[in-house]
C-alpha cells in the first residue's frame, strides 16, 4: 500500500516537474495586433530567431498555405505576395526574390516551424521583441495589402428599402474577401433595429434616420441618401402631381383621379405597415400629423406597393426610388421629374438616410465591411442607384 | 432460450407496462431506449405547453388592457400605428381586432361551405361513382394537391383570382361609390374563400372519402337488395353512416384554413376592414384580414412591446380555436372508429 502511494507521488511529481520544464523551455508568446496566437505547439528560439508552427501565423496574418511534401516546400500566399521555404534549406523566396535566412523551416515535433519575423515582415507587418517578457509584438499595417484576410460571417436585417443596395455592397465585398460570407435579410426597419438591439444580426438597416424612441445603444452610420417617389399604375393619365395634392390623396380628402386630372375612376391608396421607415418618412414628408386614409392596403415592403399598384390602374403608392421599374410610373412632383439626377443635385427633394446601425461602436468584421461600404470604392456602388454620401 | 426467442418476436409485449408476459429481466439497452423515449415524449408534450404559456403569457398585456373589447371593437391598423409610434412610457394597449376575427371566421366558413358542398360532391363520386380505372388517378391527383404549399396557392390567386375578380365583377361605377368606405381592387373576401377553398378542399375530399369508404359494405348491399336505388342509398345510408368523418375531415380542413396566413395575406386586401353585409353581395367584394396573415403583415412591429403583444393576441386567439377544432376531430374520429354509425 505504502509503495504504491509512493510510486504515484513520484511518478505526480515528475510529471508536474516536465511540464515546469517545458514552459520555461517554450516560454515565449507571440501577440498578433494585441491578441495572443494560440499555437498548436510552442514556439522556441533557436539561434536567436524564434521559430513559431506554419499554419498559426500564415493564418493569422491572412495568408493561405500549401505544403508540397515531395519538395518538403511550404507556399503561403497573400494578395500579390507568395513567400516559399523549404524545410533545411536556408534559402528562401519572396515574390522572384530570393532571400537567406539565418535559420531554416524546420519539423518540430511533427510540425512545420518557420521563422516568425522573416514569414511576418515579408507580409508587411511589423516585428518587435520585448526580451523582459519573451513576447514578440507582431504588428500588421494600416495598408490594405498589409492587413490580415478577413474572414467570418456577418448578418444584416432590416429595411427592404436598403435591402437592394446593401446585398449589392455585400456582393462586392464578399468578392474582395472570399472568405467573408455575409446574408442579407429584409423584414422592414423597425426589424433592423431591433435585430442589432437584440444582437440577432450585427447590423441593422434603416431607412430612416434614428429617433428617441430606439434603443440608446445604437451606433448609426449613414450610408447612402434615397429618394422616395410616387408610384401610379403606367395606364394612368395623371403625370404630374404636387405635395398638397399627394397629401390630400393620401389622407382621403379626395377619392376621384378625376379631381386633379384624371379619369372619372376611385383613387386605391397603397400604404406601408407602421414600422416601415419608408412610411415614417412618408408620413413625415407629405402628411404631418394627419394619418393615411383608413381604406389604404398595408403592405409589408417596398416590392408589394410596388406589385399592387402594377396589378390596378387606378392604384398609387409610394416606394423607394430604386424600386422604380417599368412596371410603374412616377409623376412628376411639384414640377420636378424624380430621376436619379435630380435627386443628386437637390431639385428633387423627397430624400431620407439609408442608415446602418450596430450595437455599439461597430468592431471587427463589421467594422471593417462598413469602411468598404463608406470607402469611395463603396460609395461608387451607391452611386448606381443612389446618392452617395460624399 | 425459447423465452429469449418469443421476446424478440413480440418485443412490444415484452417490454409492455402491464406485466401480461413476466420476464426476469430486460435487457438494459431496451430498458435505457425505452427510459429516452419516455422522456422524449414528456418533453414534446412540454414543450406544447411551453409554447401555449410563453404565447398567453405575451399577449397579457394586450388582452388585460382591451378585455372584451378587442373582441367587440375594430380600427386594428389605426390603433397599431398609434401603438407603434407611442412613446414606452405611455404604450397603447387597447386594440381591437373584431376586423380581424371577423376576416378569420368569415373565410374559413366560406372555404368550408364551398368545401361541404363541392368537396363533398367530389368525395361521393370518387368512392361511389367513378369507374374503376379513374379512381386511383384522381385520388392520387387529390392527394397531391392537399401537399401544395399554400405560398402556391397564394400566387395563383394573386394572379389569377384576382385579376379575375376586379376586372369581371369590380365595375368603376361600384368601385367609385364604395371607395369611401373601402378600396375595390379584386383583393377580397371572395378571393380569400376562393383561394382558402382550393387549398383545403383536397383535404376535405380526401377525409371525406375515407370515411365513405370506411361505410361497412354490408350497410350498402342491404340497401340495395330492399330496392332503393343507388342515389338514395349514398343520401339515406352512406352519408349518415360517414358523417361523423366527414364532421372530422371538414374540421381538420378548418384547421389548416384558419392558421393560414401567407396566402390570405396575399389575395384578401391587406387593410384590416369590416366587411357590411347591409352592402348586399358587395360584400364578399370587399378586403379583409385574418388574425393569421395580420401578424404576417404586421411582424415589422415587433420591436415595440405593445405591438408584439397585440400580435401576440391574435395569436394567442389562434391557438385557442386550433386546440377548440382539434378537441372537437378528437370527439369526432373517435365515434368513427368505434363503430362510425350515427344515431339514425
Amino acid at each position: 500500500m505504502k509503495k504504491r502511494l509512493l510510486v504515484v507521488t513520484l511518478v505526480a511529481v515528475l510529471t508536474l516537474l516536465c511540464i515546469q520544464l517545458a514552459f520555461a523551455a517554450g516560454n515565449i508568446s507571440v501577440q498578433v495586433n494585441g491578441k495572443s496566437l494560440s499555437m498548436d505547439s510552442e514556439p522556441f528560439i533557436k539561434q536567436g530567431t524564434v521559430l513559431v508552427p506554419m499554419r498559426a501565423i500564415f493564418e493569422t496574418l491572412g495568408a493561405s498555405v500549401k505544403w508540397d511534401n515531395k519538395a518538403q516546400k511550404v507556399t503561403a500566399k497573400k494578395g500579390s505576395t507568395e513567400i516559399i521555404l523549404w524545410i533545411g534549406k536556408k534559402e528562401a523566396k519572396v515574390g522572384s526574390k530570393t532571400v537567406i535566412l539565418d535559420v531554416a523551416a524546420a519539423v518540430s515535433n511533427g510540425r512545420t516551424v518557420v521563422p516568425l519575423r522573416f514569414v511576418a515582415e515579408s507580409l508587411g507587418a511589423k516585428v518587435d521583441w520585448v526580451s523582459s517578457k519573451n513576447l514578440v509584438v507582431v504588428t500588421t499595417g494600416g495598408g490594405s495589402d498589409a492587413t490580415a484576410e478577413l474572414k467570418g460571417s456577418l448578418k444584416m436585417s432590416g429595411s427592404t428599402s436598403v435591402q437592394p443596395l446593401a446585398e449589392e455592397l455585400t456582393q462586392a465585398f464578399m468578392k474582395e474577401n472570399p472568405k467573408v460570407q455575409i446574408t442579407v435579410t429584409g423584414g422592414g426597419s423597425g426589424v433592423g433595429i431591433k435585430d442589432a438591439a437584440d444582437g440577432k444580426v450585427n447590423i441593422g438597416n434603416v431607412s430612416r434616420a434614428l429617433k428617441d424612441s430606439d434603443p440608446k445603444d445604437l451606433v448609426a452610420m449613414t450610408i447612402a441618401k434615397d429618394a422616395v417617389v410616387i408610384a401610379v399604375n403606367p395606364k394612368n393619365t395623371v403625370d404630374k402631381l404636387t405635395t398638397d395634392q399627394v397629401k390630400i390623396i393620401f389622407t382621403g380628402a379626395i377619392t376621384n383621379w378625376k379631381e386633379i386630372g384624371g379619369k372619372n375612376a376611385p383613387i386605391i391608396v397603397n400604404s406601408r405597415t407602421a414600422p416601415s421607415g419608408t412610411f415614417d418618412f412618408f408620413k413625415e414628408k407629405f402628411l404631418g400629423e394627419d394619418n393615411v386614409v383608413a381604406t389604404a392596403k398595408q403592405h409589408a415592403s417596398n416590392g408589394l406597393v410596388r406589385q399592387a399598384v402594377a396589378a390596378n390602374e387606378n392604384a398609387i403608392g409610394f416606394i423607394s426610388m430604386g424600386f422604380v421599374d417599368s412596371s410603374v410610373k412616377a409623376p412628376k412632383l411639384d414640377g420636378v421629374e424624380p430621376t436619379l439626377e435630380n435627386a443628386k443635385n437637390g431639385t428633387y427633394k423627397v430624400i431620407r438616410p439609408f442608415v446602418m446601425v450596430t450595437k455599439g461602436a461597430p468592431t471587427g468584421l463589421a467594422k471593417s465591411f462598413l469602411d468598404f461600404v463608406l470607402s469611395s470604392e463603396g460609395q461608387s456602388i451607391v452611386k448606381k442607384e443612389y446618392i452617395s454620401i460624399q | 432460450m425459447e423465452l429469449e426467442n418469443v421476446s424478440m418476436i413480440i418485443p412490444e409485449k415484452a417490454s409492455s407496462t402491464t406485466g401480461f408476459f413476466t420476464r426476469p429481466r430486460k435487457p438494459f439497452k431496451e430498458r435505457i431506449i425505452e427510459k429516452i423515449l419516455l422522456l422524449l415524449t414528456i418533453l414534446s408534450s412540454i414543450l406544447i405547453f411551453f409554447v401555449m404559456f410563453f404565447v398567453i403569457s405575451k399577449a397579457i398585456p394586450v388582452l388585460k388592457a382591451s378585455g372584451f373589447s378587442f373582441v367587440f371593437s375594430g380600427g386594428w391598423d389605426e390603433i397599431f400605428s398609434k401603438a407603434w409610434q407611442a412613446s414606452a412610457d405611455q404604450p397603447v394597449l387597447r386594440f381591437g381586432a373584431l376586423p380581424l376575427i371577423a376576416g378569420t371566421v368569415l373565410t374559413t366558413s366560406g372555404a368550408l361551405v364551398f368545401c361541404l358542398t363541392f368537396g363533398l360532391g367530389c368525395a361521393i363520386f370518387i368512392e361511389e361513382m367513378c369507374p374503376a380505372w379513374l379512381r386511383k388517378p384522381l385520388k392520387s391527383t387529390v392527394r397531391l394537391l392537399a401537399a401544395v404549399p399554400s405560398v402556391i396557392y397564394g400566387l395563383i390567386g394573386l394572379m389569377i383570382v384576382v385579376p379575375f375578380i376586379s376586372k369581371h365583377l369590380i365595375s368603376n361605377e361600384l368601385s367609385l361609390r364604395m371607395i369611401k368606405i373601402c378600396a375595390l381592387d379584386g383583393t377580397s373576401l371572395l378571393a380569400g374563400i376562393i383561394v382558402l377553398s382550393m387549398m383545403i378542399g383536397p383535404i376535405f375530399i380526401a377525409m371525406a372519402g375515407d370515411a365513405i369508404k370506411s361505410t361497412p359494405k354490408k350497410y350498402k348491399e342491404a340497401s340495395l337488395a330492399l330496392g332503393l336505388s343507388h342515389w338514395r342509398t349514398i343520401v339515406k345510408i352512406i352519408l349518415p353512416a360517414a358523417r361523423n368523418g366527414i364532421v372530422a375531415g371538414a374540421i381538420l380542413a378548418a384547421g389548416r384554413a384558419i392558421g393560414e396566413a401567407i396566402a390570405l395575406s396575399m389575395v384578401t386586401g391587406s387593410v384590416a376592414n369590416l366587411p357590411n353585409p347591409a352592402h348586399g353581395l358587395v360584400f364578399f367584394l370587399e378586403p379583409v384580414r385574418t388574425l393569421a396573415s395580420t401578424i404576417v403583415d404586421n411582424a415589422e412591429g415587433m420591436s415595440v412591446a405593445a405591438c408584439e403583444s397585440a400580435l401576440f393576441a391574435c395569436g394567442s386567439f389562434l391557438l385557442l380555436s386550433c386546440v377548440l377544432l382539434s378537441s372537437f376531430s378528437r370527439i369526432f374520429s373517435g365515434n368513427l372508429r368505434t363503430g362510425g354509425v350515427s344515431g339514425k
